[in-house]
């Protein structure tokens, strides 16, 4: 097959060869305009939908921003007979009207202030506001999730109100608390472990991010929307923080 | 409540290690939406090969049993017990009570017997296996050891292998079956390989000379290579600037960052990336640029994906071949000396 080529005539998804072993569906022609959270719900729908569709020959699904990375096993199937599976899917596959399963909306509460975001002065500062509207602008709305990678659990949010724009730390800090709540660029995160860092921190979430043994591993995936709520340092404690 | 029995106390003692002698098995699998990369051995042929000659029956489908992945040498072991192993990979000195030991052979320790295995003269990875299989917490099904995200390994939190541990195992109680695998059948370095470059969709939005000039290069494999990528250096290739939304990565994926000198991703690669990829490296090109040490010089060609296909199927099914042969050995020795004769 070639390197890339449209699904069908109708839906203008890209197969595109990744490896013998991997395959990727870029949904980009979809969203001209960059991914939001129609795409999102897209990426979702595929999520759920295509490791039913393609059984055990399908070793790992990769969503992230417009695309999802498939994994398979050469021994079980190959990059034609999955083009075949999703051509012959397309319908429902890439149909919005038929995305039943919307994503999940998570909270996550968060203690803005010094002592966890140290950042948190010098970022107001940076877009000449108070830090009481900073946290106003990075609480006020929700973000999808639009991928999940760099470390295990750590999952990318966006876009954060533009208003809030920041470029990351010159240098990185060598160790960033877990738990801590970020922003680089127009994308914000929580670091779901203790681990070496460049964006700028401007508080911590009490919530646990990341347990291997759980399952799921994670409290939200990709195409899930979550939204932070301030809480007060008494409030945080008693979720479990550490300070 | 049933109580949890205590670990084994048998097994074989860790007297010299670095951060690249490592517990490893056929990888993690299931977790990249979350982040978890896939870990495992880089050369899983000579993992699964090691397991097979101390009876560990594998499957080229199947998982694969945990053994020490030992990274260019200087490791040594003292067993506490009785122990059946085999050395594979890597041509490294070994030595067992001082006196030279080959490799892909069973070697049968008896208790206080000291393995040491000398720096590699060709190849980066050896494979230790023992039988019955090193004991360790499954993570997520897996034993694999990944540094960067502290998990797998022996305590389950993601170490190397440490001086002063005991890595837990079963005494081995019979004859030491004398199996071996003939010489052709052993890793044989070559210090400049050609390796099949299956093109990526994104070579389409690169700089179009690439198609012709990569495989024009010569590539030296750096010194910053590890279990995550390999690091070539060269004359840089063409690159256009482009942005790119962060997506999946596949193992063997080469990207090609703004400095022109392409990474081959290996077993702990991170699960998603912005960089621009020319294509990637089969499963089994994967393990011969993993074996290269810094210095050797590796060339590319381009491969289509049908293609590449096949070949890694011709390639499972010849290990499984060679699996299926020691297995078959291993009855044939149970039959002749009882040597497969359990104890209960």
């Amino acid at each position: 097959m070639r390197l890339s080529v449209p699904l069908s005539q109708d839906i203008p998804v890209r197969l595109c060869v990744h490896s013998e072993q991997a395959l990727l569906l870029d949904l980009s022609p979809l969203a001209p305009d960059g991914p939001g959270p129609e795409l999102m719900q897209l990426l979702q729908h595929l999520r759920l939908q295509l490791p039913l569709l393609l059984g055990d020959a399908l070793l790992e699904l990769v969503p992230s921003y417009t695309s999802v990375l498939l994994i398979f096993d050469v021994l079980k199937t190959d990059h034609q007979h999955i083009g075949q599976q999703l051509f012959d899917a397309s319908a429902w596959l890439f149909r919005p009207a038929d995305m039943a399963a919307a994503g999940k909306f998570i909270e996550l509460p968060c203690y803005y202030s010094i002592e966890t975001g140290p950042d948190l002065l010098e970022v107001a500062a940076l877009h000449q506001i108070s830090p009481a509207e900073l946290i106003r602008l990075h609480s006020a709305q929700a973000y999808q999730v639009y991928a999940i990678g760099f470390a295990p659990g750590f999952a990318y949010l966006g876009f954060i109100n533009e208003r809030l724009q920041t470029p990351r730390l010159a240098t990185p800090r060598p160790q960033v608390a877990a738990g801590s709540v970020a922003i680089a660029d127009r994308q914000t995160a929580v670091y779901p472990a203790a681990s070496p860092g460049g964006w700028r921190l401007l508080g911590n979430c009490p919530t646990l991010l990341f347990d291997l043994n759980a399952s799921p591993m994670m409290p939200f995936a990709v195409g899930d929307t979550v939204r932070f709520v301030a809480v007060e340092r008494a409030e945080f404690l008693r979720l479990g923080g550490q300070l | 409540m049933t109580q949890r029995l205590p670990a084994s106390t048998s097994g074989l003692w860790v007297l010299q290690s670095h951060s690249s002698v490592q517990l490893q098995d056929a990888g993690r699998f299931g977790g990249a939406a979350a982040g978890l990369t896939q870990g495992g051995a880089v050369d899983l042929t000579a993992a699964r090969l090691a397991n097979a000659l101390v009876g560990n029956h594998n499957s080229v489908t199947g998982p694969c049993p945990p053994v020490l992945e030992i990274t260019l040498g200087n490791a040594a072991f003292r067993a506490e017990q009785p122990l059946l192993l085999a050395v594979t990979g890597a041509a490294m000195p070994l030595l067992l009570n001082r006196q030279p030991v080959a490799r892909y052979r069973t070697l049968l320790l008896q208790a206080g017997d000291l393995l040491e295995i000398g720096y590699s003269r060709a190849g980066a990875r050896a494979y230790l296996a023992v039988a019955g299989g090193f004991e360790a917490p499954l993570i997520c099904g897996s034993v694999a050891t990944v540094l960067r995200e502290k998990v797998g390994g022996p305590d389950g939190q993601g170490s190397a292998v440490t001086v002063g541990s005991l890595l837990p195992c079963q005494p081995w109680r019979q004859a030491d079956p004398q199996l071996s695998l003939p010489y052709h059948q052993h890793y044989h370095h070559h210090s400049i390989r050609a390796l099949a470059l299956v093109g990526g969709a994104q070579l389409d939005t690169l700089d179009p000379q690439l198609i012709r000039l990569l495989p024009q290069r010569l590539f030296r494999v750096t010194a910053r290579s590890d279990r995550m990528g390999m690091l070539l250096g060269g004359e840089p290739l063409p690159v256009r600037a482009q942005s790119l939304y962060s997506e999946g990565i596949c193992l063997g994926a080469m990207q090609l960052p703004p400095n022109g000198l392409p990474i081959v991703m290996l077993n702990d690669h991170q699960t998603i990336g912005g960089y621009p990829k020319t294509g990637a490296l089969s499963r089994g090109a994967c393990e011969q640029i993993g074996q290269l040490m810094t210095g050797n010089l590796v060339r590319f060609y381009w491969l289509d994906a049908a293609t590449a296909v096949l070949q890694e199927r011709q390639r499972l099914l010849a290990l499984q071949l060679q699996l299926d042969h020691l297995a078959a050995q291993w009855v044939q020795a149970g039959d002749s000396t009882e040597i497969r004769q359990m104890g209960n």
